[in-house]
């Protein structure tokens, strides 16, 4: 084993420093997740039935009138703004869990569903959204007699 | 001030002992005008499925989701909190249990509590 004499370098720390800084913003480039935001995203469920496919967004406290619905293409996209009410003055927080803001959530559909048949509702602070299906994936029972 | 903390039982870290799928709703707690509000997010519960009950100072909130989805449906893609859910919270004695009012709006559930008269600040006029 080697004997290495120390040597103080002054600059080597911050290099150090500055390289795992470097690494870490590399990393969460690549990232455009609400966890690093902080702000409302609502949660999401898909469902397909044999006439349509359901998508439903947890919405509490939204009004309707803040909730855009676009479908562009086979991209179905929800998006608004969850206002905060409350004022902040004279009032004396014990516990904040819920989150407020601006979102936008995007979900690839099927290529077979059919873009005119779009039903949208809002219910108990869900969003459901229901897109028809072209009639020639519905599933059709067909008969074979066995000779 | 700590005056409501939640339940250390309802830490996710304890075993599960009931046999159904639970969630933790998110909640919120402020005191303004002399009244304690919680507003707890619910989306997905109908007002038959929910229950607020205060009892021996300890409001709890408690209840199911109903999600449940067509027969002939296949689940795809799934983030909903789905099952039962169950919170509690002590309320701090200045606070009059007697004449709570709740209210379910667009899947927020909104709790008041007003303050008891004697716990109220007087300010007494000098002569």
């Amino acid at each position: 084993m080697n004997i290495i004499p120390w040597r103080k370098r002054a600059d080597s720390m911050p290099q150090i420093q500055k390289q795992i800084n470097g690494m870490f913003d590399n990393f969460l480039k690549g990232f455009d997740l609400d966890v690093f935001r902080g702000g409302f995203s609502p949660a999401l469920d898909v469902h397909e039935t044999d006439e349509a496919v359901v998508v439903k967004a947890e919405m509490p406290g939204i009004p309707v009138e803040d909730i855009n619905i676009s479908l562009t293409g086979d991209v179905l996209t929800m998006s608004g703004e969850k206002k905060d009410e409350k004022e902040e003055k004279g009032e004396n927080y014990h516990r904040i869990e819920r989150s407020f803001g601006s979102f936008s959530r995007s979900v690839q559909l099927p290529p077979y569903i059919n873009a005119e048949k779009v039903d949208a509702s809002v219910k108990d602070g869900i969003l459901t959204i229901s897109i028809g299906k072209k009639p020639e994936v519905k599933p059709r029972k067909i008969e074979v007699k066995v000779k | 001030m700590d005056a409501v903390k939640k339940k250390e039982a309802e830490k996710t870290e304890v075993e599960r002992t009931v046999d159904k799928p639970h969630f933790s709703p998110f909640v919120e707690i402020f005191e303004k005008d002399n009244v304690l509000r919680l507003a707890a997010e619910l989306p997905g519960v109908p007002k038959e499925n929910l229950e607020v009950t205060v009892d021996k100072g300890i409001l709890s909130i408690r209840g199911e989701s109903a999600l449940g989805l067509p027969d002939s449906a296949k689940q795809v893609y799934g983030e909903f909190g789905e099952g039962v859910f169950y919170r509690a919270f002590t309320l701090p004695e200045e606070y009059n249990s007697e004449r709570i009012e709740a209210r379910l709006d667009n899947g927020v559930l909104v709790v008041e509590i007003p303050k008891a008269e004697r716990a109220k600040r007087k300010k007494i006029s000098i002569q």
